[in-house]
């Protein structure tokens, strides 16, 4: 159970946008009036002055060294300016999607049914996720279910998002805190009981419980507490994804639901590694589809980039068809 | 009290899946974390959503409760505690 090695606490770890409401709104209004592909351009120059100023560039060249391996000076400034832009877009397009410009987004999830088919069992569903692609265009592809989504550990104290939301008059959103107390549990199992969602960040533990697990050439800690809650609720639990395809398109990925019950207390380390190591097995294919919009800007493994493949995970966490 | 706490250890026992564990093996004053059962932050995960389902305690706060996680005890006295009130 690693800490992560970063002595003070990271600004992208509280979750909190850079320039704060003002700086929302700004784009809002740019949105309403010049549309959504001169926002795009607006947000050159930021991802320009970001990509040498930001403290996060080490992080994202070390990411960069293990996705796309070891190239020229140029191209590793190019690609982190590449990487900050895709983020730029990102909140530009989550903020668009808050303030109801669905019409410049098409969205498809075909994979859409892992989820529905957990909920179907009436035991609630918890939602596994990362900081990929947009978890606001996520959110619109599940508010058609018709179920509440309570959401922990997103941008936690942000309370534009927040008021955003209830801005948007969408009340099937809750958000709840996330603070690395196992009495964090409480709200969480209360909502499964009541047959909701919980979605939760799988790529960052905030201080709760957390596994090792082989990742991208190399070794990081996940997060493990939703295996538990997931066992402690007998509720089923789907790893969903999604990615900004070109033109704008928001595509859905889900895995097939596990059902992770915990075993003998001397065998659940392992049981809860192998959890984390599914979930790192995912995380990596969906990221091969486009690296560049993983937005966890942050020191993220336990050791520098190695030159040898890691070896995969033994055994997987149990799938529904072992129940 | 007495009563009360070995049922804690038979629960504690079933949730945590102590195997090989009796209750009568467990100290009453042997502290649950760091030392003695050494549980960890997710048993206290279990232990949280255990004392809710059986006892109906909704622990808010874990530092403002962490005297009741001390010992089979401390946990006992914290429940009896509750239902007085």
């Amino acid at each position: 159970m690693a800490e992560n090695p970063s002595k003070t606490p990271h600004w992208s770890g509280t979750g909190k946008l850079r320039g704060g409401r003002s700086g929302i709104w700004f784009f809002i209004t740019v949105l309403r009036v010049l549309g959504l592909r001169v926002t795009y351009l607006l947000i050159v120059p930021v991802a320009v002055y970001f990509s040498f100023m930001s403290p996060d560039v080490a992080a994202t060249m070390d990411y960069h060294r293990r996705v796309f391996g070891n190239v020229p000076w140029w191209k590793r400034r190019w690609l982190v300016f590449r990487h900050f832009l895709s983020f730029g877009r990102a909140i530009i397009d989550r903020t668009a999607i808050l303030a109801g410009k669905q019409k410049y987004f098409s969205f498809s999830f075909e994979e859409e049914h892992h989820v529905h088919k957990a909920l179907g069992l009436g035991r609630g569903a918890l939602l596994v996720t990362a900081h990929v692609g947009n978890w606001e265009a996520a959110g619109q592809l599940l508010t058609h279910l018709d179920v509440p989504i309570n959401v922990t550990g997103f941008d936690n104290e942000s309370a534009d998002i927040r008021a955003l939301l209830s801005q948007s008059s969408r009340a099937k959103f809750r958000l709840l805190p996330l603070t690395g107390s196992p009495a964090d549990a409480i709200p969480l199992l209360a909502a499964l009981r009541r047959g909701e969602i919980v979605a939760m960040l799988g790529d960052r533990a905030y201080g709760s419980p957390s596994k090792e697990a082989p990742f991208l050439n190399g070794t990081a800690s996940f997060p493990i507490g939703a295996y538990v809650l997931a066992s402690i609720a007998n509720a089923p639990l789907v790893t969903v994804f999604n990615l900004r395809e070109p033109g704008g398109h928001y595509r859905f990925f889900g895995f097939p639901a596990q059902f992770p019950k915990m075993p003998a207390h001397h065998l659940r380390d392992d049981y809860l590694k192998n959890c984390a190591a599914t979930f790192a097995q995912n995380l990596e294919s969906t990221l091969k589809r486009d690296p560049l919009q993983w937005y966890n800007f942050f020191p993220f493994w336990n050791e520098p980039a190695a030159p040898t493949i890691p070896k995969p995970a033994s055994e997987l966490c149990p799938n529904p068809s072992s129940r | 009290m007495e009563s009360l706490a070995n049922e804690l250890k038979v629960r504690i026992i079933k949730t945590l899946q102590l195997e090989g564990v009796q209750p009568e093996q467990i100290d009453d004053d042997a502290p649950l974390f760091g030392a003695g059962l050494d549980l960890d932050s997710i048993d206290a995960l279990e232990l949280v959503a255990m004392l809710e389902n059986s006892y109906g305690i909704v622990i808010k706060d874990l530092e403002a409760g962490r005297p009741a996680f001390q010992s089979i005890r401390a946990l006992a006295s914290f429940i009896q505690a509750k239902r007085a009130a």
